[in-house]
């Protein structure tokens, strides 16, 4: 298939046509589904984050106004999409964490250095492991980029709980990456 | 953005998460996306018919209950003065003596409306008063209602008697009250002020029943015919701006006092329009300028052109043309409204709030021609639903009997809208006929 700009698949998406948004698809679907991946608990719920997120893109697309890239368009989608669907699951998403905190033990034997040693796999095998809050702040913050500020605005909480709870994240993440051996969920 | 040292360890867990193989998407995860948006699109679609059929069915629901409400008012102020009657005097009268004196109720009606019945004998007001007590209780209540119609209609038509005896009974002055649509009527209060006050449970009686009823009776409905036309703004399409869309509509609704009132009505708006645009064939650098021109403003004239040059294939190539563009758009606007009046029956201003749905069919063809030959045609054909909320001003002003003239200029904002139409300005004439 001969090979369109962003702009024409732009066009033809706007224009509901099906070869176009199928291009969009398929240009954009690793980006967007390691997006997914990284805010669920598992592919299969990655995988119906990403094919909602496609459809409201779709939908949106009229609206696009090339202020931005379509890839980081998208991607505001995606993430915005997967909060969405943690907070649909989990109204209050910091409500259960620190019973879950409580089944993790304390490792004797700190070292950071273990955090260099895991593979991609197996730290988004970790980051799964995370309670939905937890991960949600923890995505938004290292690996999205944003500001405590912005945090608090996408998640309906306080800059101050935006901190404290990504402390608390980091410091079970710490625990989990400690104890890779050990924790079973 | 920038790390501290406590950040670090995250930031090396964050570089691992980013070194994930990327995943590729199967045959099957497009046909699910696409059976999926399908789905989502007609599931789109219902929605607004739902909600619009909501609202004719909350305004017939309400329409229906206002309308019993009146109903059993009326009949309740029978009731309480039935009851009343009853404790004072225990006299029988059977079932055709009760017919009789319907009879008689309605030939000495037309005193009242005369205001001969100052000066009545009381004792006989209590005997008629026993007697509606006796009428009312054989019969049920839709009964009740019929007798009550049958007599406002003998009684409308036996006013001009000039035999009829200066008397009269509770039954026809709640009758009367009836036929008064929004206040008590002089004769009324004539009736009330002047009846001897040597049996206070009757004076009491016929003023909770006149209480009632002037309640019950503040509620009216009125339809508005009339034409109007419409500036729309779409802001970001093609369309010229000096041509309006112009239609007719109905509205109707109900007065809940004189001073609240609630609108819902149709009306259709057509808009004819044809453009021709003279051009020359692009190179394929000015045609991606083109294209970002579109992304830009979005602007579907150009848009539809592109899909032109795409046909044609023109790259590379320089030829003069022309294209005729035909739009054709009509739109079919629902509105609803809650109107606040200042001012009286005969004259008043209103403010209205409300919303308005809009369903729009728009009929889009474009045919380009180089030199003298049809090159390509396209058409395509639309529909859309649009939600708005709604400012309003209006006012009516009596013209004949129960006719008023009504203008008035809406606002809308539209919410949602396929067509990049982003607000409407109407304006309204037409008359107001008061039931």
């Amino acid at each position: 298939m001969k090979d369109f700009t962003e702009q024409e698949i732009i066009l033809g998406c706007v224009k509901e046509d099906s070869r176009f948004q199928r291009l969009l698809f398929e240009k954009y679907y690793s980006k967007m589904f390691a997006i997914c991946i990284r805010f669920s608990q598992n592919e299969e719920e990655a995988k119906d984050i990403l094919q909602e997120g496609f459809i409201k893109a779709f939908e949106r697309i009229k609206k696009f106004k090339a202020e931005s890239s379509l890839n980081t368009w998208l991607s505001r989608i995606m993430v915005n999409h997967s909060i969405d669907c943690l907070k649909n699951r989990n109204k209050n998403l910091f409500s259960s964490i620190s019973e879950n905190m409580l089944t993790i033990p304390d490792s004797t034997e700190f070292e950071e250095e273990l955090v260099k040693d895991l593979s991609p796999e197996e730290a988004l095998d970790l980051l799964q492991k995370l309670p939905d809050g937890y991960r949600t702040i923890i995505n938004l913050y290292a690996v999205e980029g944003l500001s405590h500020k912005q945090i608090g605005e996408n998640l309906g909480i306080s800059e101050g709980t935006s901190k404290s709870q990504l402390s608390k994240a980091r410091t079970f993440l710490k625990k989990l990456v400690n104890n890779l051996n050990t924790y079973v969920v | 953005m920038l790390y501290n040292n406590e950040d670090e360890y995250l930031k090396i867990f964050a570089d691992k998460i980013s070194k994930l193989n990327p995943r590729q998407p199967s045959s099957d995860e497009w046909t699910a996306l696409e059976m999926a948006y399908r789905k989502h699109k007609k599931q789109n679609k219902k929605w607004p018919l739902l909600l619009w059929f909501g609202l004719f069915s909350m305004l017939c629901v309400g329409l229906i209950y206002f309308s019993n409400n009146q109903k059993i008012s009326i009949e309740k102020a029978i009731g309480n003065n039935s009851l009343k009657a009853k404790s004072e005097n225990n006299a029988t009268i059977n079932k055709d003596t009760n017919k009789k004196l319907i009879g008689n109720t309605t030939t000495k009606a037309q005193n009242l409306n005369e205001n001969k019945v100052i000066d009545r004998n009381v004792s006989d007001y209590e005997n008629k008063s026993k007697q509606i007590e006796k009428l009312k209780n054989p019969l049920n209540k839709k009964e009740t209602i019929k007798v009550l119609s049958k007599v406002e209609l003998l009684s409308e038509s036996n006013t001009n008697k000039p035999d009829v005896k200066p008397n009269h009974n509770i039954l026809f002055e709640l009758t009367s009250l009836k036929l008064k649509s929004f206040q008590i009527s002089t004769p009324l209060k004539k009736i009330i002020t002047s009846t001897k006050p040597t049996n206070n449970a009757i004076n009491s009686i016929k003023t909770n029943a006149s209480n009632n009823i002037t309640k019950s009776s503040q509620i009216a409905k009125y339809f508005e015919l009339g034409i109007c036309i419409q500036n729309n703004n779409f802001k970001q399409l093609d369309y010229p701006s000096d041509q309006f869309f112009k239609g007719v509509g109905l509205n109707a609704g109900l007065h809940m006092d004189n001073k609240w009132s609630i609108n819902l009505g149709i009306s259709a708006l057509y808009l004819k329009q044809v453009k021709i645009d003279k051009f020359v064939f692009q190179t394929e650098e000015q045609q991606i300028e083109r294209i970002d021109t579109t992304i830009k403003y979005n602007n579907t004239y150009n848009r539809l052109m592109m899909e032109f040059d795409t046909v044609l294939s023109y790259k590379n190539v320089n030829h003069e043309g022309s294209s005729i563009y035909k739009n054709d758009i009509v739109f079919i606007h629902l509105p609803f409204q809650v109107r606040y009046h200042i001012g009286n029956e005969k004259r008043s201003v209103y403010v209205a709030i409300g919303a308005l749905g809009t369903i729009t069919y728009q009929s889009q063809n474009i045919t380009k021609n180089i030199g003298l030959s049809n090159e390509g045609n396209q058409s395509k054909d639309t529909y859309s639903f649009m939600f708005a909320p709604t400012i309003g001003l209006g006012c009516h002003q009596k013209i004949y009997k129960n006719w008023a003239l009504h203008l008035a200029s809406n606002y809308s904002k539209y919410l949602n809208s396929n067509l990049n139409q982003t607000n409407t300005f109407q304006l309204q004439t037409g008359l107001k006929y008061n039931f």
